[in-house]
């Protein structure tokens, strides 16, 4: 029993760090809010110099026949930088469903190919969501509905942009009709793990999302001085920034485990998952409220970055299901048993 | 990342098992607080350990098996589920044993470890003072340098298992003109000489389990010294690091007690929408505290430097712990309100609810927790 990563996944994620602290700037994040829809696909292209587009793809696709839980860190740091691309959809959900769960699809290859050379993009709706993030843009809708899967080339949905809280998530509500021509599969167990897996990719993503609102916060309580002090000093202060730290530590360890049982395809996957997503909620929205303020009014500005950070994160909360509703649901799951036995 | 257990793991889990199986008594024990319950909690820890089962991590040569931290908590995992009596030397097993593993002479491992196991030796905790409580380090109780023993003089404050306590470890200042953490020694006391008076304290939870316990010129052996003289500060801290990750209160634990609290839910608020958000909570907490702690325990095994999660199982277990308590006696409605039973039982769930509020402030209060992490997590000043 060992929960760890190793010294190889460690160092890939440093790797990932460095490239993303030259590229994927707050100043190049502003750049993608501006651009919105009209994406010039500028963090995709670092994602690409780093060959994590393909990293689960399988290297006769062209990519690098990696493990999720290879990517659990490098998801970890693209919340952190607010890396602006469909990640979680492109490079987990799809590869897993056309090459782990439902191999003989036609057209997997030309679309796994594609993702690998990031060249095609996908989305992902699910449990009946129809704002799906960069909807207008994919080449390919996974739509997870109960116990179906279905896959939607372009021109097999409508899709019409929308202006959301963070414009590099480039909304688009989309508009779809299902049949047997677009089922990939109804097994209940496959679609288990395709909740578990979005849930546990953007887990990850909030996450760094979290813990980068709290590092910031942590910055600048160490360079504003009010009272003759800096704001580090004042206990008050500091309390409210340690529980920020101990829910990013929480929703972490829960999102690792999530990863882990979907690289395992556990059966204890998806309640995993829905608990790491809770979790990760739970740091998005204790960080929230704590870094906007602890900055005080300075963090209340277009000019500062915080909000760039606090508005993916609201809209990382709000994507796939609140803690509450996550929380109800494994209430009932237990409660159901205890009942029935 | 293996969450699955290794060949060997697994066997140990197995030899476990059975023998819990085979060997945990099917009748509960009295409180251990009474002299019948002690004795029959302690002939249950001398089985324990003629097993091999008492501390698997400690090294073999003192009663161990020398396994590493992760084994621990498969041990505990089955010791909870087989619903094994409570332990009974758990200051020994969890500060003054490993703070001797870590710090202690030769001589001092072979005069004190096994016998912890064996429960011939039953040990307490001397930290903390009237007047120094999470400021510990201005601590007073003296111990003046005399030939070849410590004299000690002073009072110590909420001194828990004292009632049948052999051994003290205990802070006593030996240099009073040295700054406030340089003065201190870490001093094993034996319990029952001339000088030392314990005096119980009555707690509001119905139980006189902590005590005061006053030194009056008590003369201590100097080789009871753990790590140098003065250099008790140091030692202290590694054996409040081993508390704060202490491996008794294990996932497996606080998953019991929501089971319990689950029992309390009345029919008619069982599929209350509410209620099972917050036992859907419970259990995300218990599972976040479940990998909080298997990661410190993986960074243990691989000898890697602690990281921030390693400092944060304390305040999430306390308080967790509260908030699943409080959902109890709330399920429970108005007849939580009734102290004894028509047998004169105190309420169990009263008993354990105030004592869960006594762990928000034992082992360093959880604003001193939230204090070490701002600072050393975070990186913020000391205010």
């Amino acid at each position: 029993m060992d929960f760890d990563f190793d010294e190889e996944q460690y160092s890939y994620r440093d790797a990932v760090r460095d490239a993303f602290g030259r590229s994927v700037t707050p100043g190049s994040v502003r750049e993608v809010w501006s651009q919105g829809h009209a994406y010039d696909g500028s963090h995709g292209r670092v994602l690409a110099q780093l060959d994590l587009w393909g990293m689960l793809v399988e290297e006769r696709f062209g990519g690098s026949g990696a493990s999720v839980l290879d990517l659990a860190l490098p998801l970890e740091e693209c919340g952190q930088f607010a890396v602006a691309e469909p990640i979680v959809e492109t490079l987990v959900v799809a590869p897993l469903l056309l090459q782990e769960w439902c191999p003989d699809f036609p057209g997997a290859e030309t679309l796994l190919t594609g993702i690998a050379s990031g060249e095609f993009v996908v989305a992902v709706a699910m449990d009946g969501a129809s704002l799906v993030s960069d909807g207008a843009r994919a080449d390919a809708l996974i739509v997870i509905d109960r116990d179906e899967i279905h896959l939607l080339r372009t021109g097999q949905f409508l899709a019409a942009p929308v202006a959301g809280i963070d414009p590099s998530r480039r909304l688009a509500r989309c508009e779809f009709v299902l049949d047997q021509s677009t089922l990939v599969t109804d097994s209940p167990t496959i679609a288990a793990r395709a909740r578990a897996a979005v849930m546990a990719g953007n887990a990850a993503l909030a996450v760094g999302v979290a813990g980068r609102m709290c590092e910031m916060t942590r910055n600048y309580l160490l360079q504003r001085v009010q009272f003759g002090r800096v704001l580090g000093s004042f206990q008050a202060l500091k309390h409210r920034l340690a529980d920020v730290a101990v829910a990013v530590e929480a929703a972490r360890s829960l999102t690792w485990n999530a990863l882990y049982r979907v690289s395992t395809s556990d059966s204890g996957a998806e309640l995993a998952a829905t608990a790491a997503k809770s979790a990760s909620n739970e740091a998005l929205a204790i960080a929230g409220r704590a870094s906007l303020q602890l900055h005080g009014g300075v963090g209340f500005t277009w000019e500062h970055d915080l909000h760039l950070w606090l508005q993916r994160g609201k809209a990382l909360e709000i994507a796939n299901g609140s803690a509450s509703e996550h929380r109800q649901a494994i209430g009932s799951l237990i409660l159901d048993e205890v009942d029935s036995a | 990342m293996d969450l699955s257990l290794t060949a060997a793991q697994s066997a140990f889990r197995d030899e476990i098992r059975e023998w819990l199986y085979a060997h945990v008594p099917r009748e509960s024990f009295g409180s251990a607080a009474t002299r019948e319950g002690f004795e029959q909690h302690r002939a249950w820890e001398r089985e324990l350990h003629a097993a091999g089962f008492a501390a698997v991590h400690w090294p073999t040569e003192f009663g161990g098996r020398g396994m590493n931290p992760t084994a621990t908590m498969i041990f505990y995992d089955e010791y909870l589920a087989a619903g094994a009596p409570d332990r009974l030397n758990r200051l020994a097993l969890g500060l003054a044993g490993p703070t001797l593993i870590n710090n202690g002479t030769d001589a001092q491992k072979r005069r004190w470890l096994e016998p912890m196991l064996r429960c011939d030796d039953i040990w307490c905790q001397g930290f903390s003072e009237p007047d120094a409580g999470s400021d510990l380090a201005s601590l007073r109780t003296k111990g003046e340098v005399d030939g070849d023993v410590i004299r000690v003089t002073g009072q110590k404050i909420w001194t828990s298992h004292s009632r049948f306590a052999d051994w003290i470890f205990a802070l006593v200042r030996t240099d009073p003109s040295a700054s406030a953490h340089k003065g201190i020694t870490f001093l094993m006391i034996p319990r029952h000489q001339e000088g030392i008076d314990i005096r119980p304290i009555q707690q509001m939870n119905y139980a006189a389990d902590f005590a005061e316990v006053f030194f009056t010129d008590v003369a201590v052996p100097i080789e009871n010294v753990v790590g140098e003289l003065n250099d008790g500060w140091r030692v202290a801290m590694g054996t409040l690091t081993q508390e704060r990750s202490s491996n008794l209160n294990t996932a497996a634990h606080f998953q019991q007690m929501l089971k319990e609290a689950i029992e309390t839910i009345p029919t008619g608020r069982r599929r209350d929408p509410a209620v099972r958000e917050r036992v859907g909570r419970f259990y995300e907490e218990i599972e976040a505290y479940r990998y909080l702690s298997l990661r410190t325990l993986t960074e243990l095994t691989r000898g890697k430097t602690l990281g921030a999660q390693s400092m944060m199982g304390k305040l999430w277990w306390s308080e967790m712990q509260t908030r699943i308590l409080e959902f109890a006696l709330e399920m429970i409605g108005e007849e939580a309100e009734v102290l004894r039973d028509q047998s004169g039982v105190v309420s169990p769930l009263i008993q354990s609810y105030w004592l869960g509020r006594a762990a928000h402030i034992y082992a360093g209060s959880n604003e001193i927790q939230r204090n070490i992490i701002a600072e050393r997590v975070l990186g913020l000043p000391k205010g």
